[in-house]
């Protein structure tokens, strides 16, 4: 009772719903990171919340929740998250750009990891796939 | 004839997945080699998987060494860019460095290296590639094919299937294959 009434104080519906709404359609996991950060809750609250609003269903939130949440991904976000001027830090925008180039394969992991100043680890970057099949289909239709 | 230049993943996963024989069949007609940093790379993870020790002793994969300066050059320009310390993205470095010098395919895996690689208009393939290639030509039918990639993915090598059956059932309804 006391829980669910912290969690509705701390991340009232519509402003909830508000940020659900703004990252939806880029992806779930987003949107239920930008509740974590925004609300700065953790990410199993946030995950918990969305249920209970009925913004997604129980098997959603266990699949979120079974993920934990990676620092890279607040990151990707592009908002400050972490207590502020907690040194070192990097700018949210700048943070940001280096995790996009990292989701667009144009950085390795450890590259990513010293361009945030080592801010993070390679752990908690977001894992991406090392290789696609649209690259394997590139490759085939390049070929001699 | 076109040199195909490997990093250490694909020798490293055929190998673990008892697989040279078959990539040896597949790289025919091809010369090939890898720098001496991958067999380096190599050679220190023997210890944790015996299995890679059977590739120093492939008489079809010959060691290059980067000794040219414009290779050199070239090292430590990718190395830079693809970051890590001293025992960190050095073999795909060195394979990215030996293709711009001196031309080839470099066979990769890693996506970063990849696109760094195309980005510089290098040749860049990786392991699934040959594996669909070697059909094409060829010189495995589709159902060794398909064991090889299960036997990748069994050795722990992440791939964008779940199966070689998928792989292939993939590959002929988006018509790569004849």
């Amino acid at each position: 009772m006391l829980n669910s009434f912290a969690a509705h104080f701390l991340m009232p519906r519509s402003a909830v719903q508000n940020t659900w709404d703004e990252f939806r359609n880029q992806s779930a996991r987003l949107a239920a990171t930008a509740v974590a950060v925004r609300f700065r809750v953790s990410w199993t609250a946030a995950c918990n919340q969305l249920r209970d609003l009925g913004i997604i269903g129980s098997r959603e939130r266990d699949l979120l929740v079974e993920d934990d949440l990676r620092k890279g991904e607040m990151l990707e976000l592009g908002e400050r998250w972490v207590p502020e001027l907690e040194p070192p830090s990097v700018p949210p925008g700048y943070a940001k750009s280096v995790i996009n180039a990292y989701r667009a394969r144009r950085l390795t992991r450890a590259r990513t990891v010293e361009l945030l100043h080592l801010t993070v680890t390679e752990a908690d970057l977001p894992a991406i796939e090392e290789t696609t099949l649209e690259r394997l289909r590139r490759e085939l239709e390049a070929e001699p | 004839m076109t040199t195909l230049v490997f990093d250490n993943t694909a020798l490293n996963h055929f190998a673990k997945a008892g697989r040279l024989t078959e990539l040896r069949t597949i790289v025919e007609g091809y010369q090939c080699v890898a720098p001496a940093e991958v067999f380096s790379e190599l050679a220190r993870a023997v210890a944790e998987y015996p299995a890679l020790g059977t590739i120093s002793a492939q008489d079809w994969l010959k060691p290059v060494e980067l000794g040219e300066i414009e290779e050199i050059a070239a090292f430590a320009r990718y190395k830079h860019e693809l970051g890590g310390g001293p025992e960190t993205n050095i073999g795909e470095s060195a394979v990215l460095a030996w293709v711009s010098v001196n031309g080839g395919i470099a066979i990769i895996d890693e996506s970063a290296a990849t696109s760094i690689g195309e980005r510089d208009g290098l040749a860049i393939r990786g392991s699934l590639w040959l594996i669909i290639h070697g059909c094409k030509e060829g010189k495995l039918d589709r159902s060794i094919a398909e064991g090889i990639v299960d036997d990748l993915i069994d050795s722990g090598m992440w791939l964008p299937v779940e199966s070689g059956t998928a792989l292939f059932a993939w590959a002929y309804e988006e018509g790569l294959l004849p």
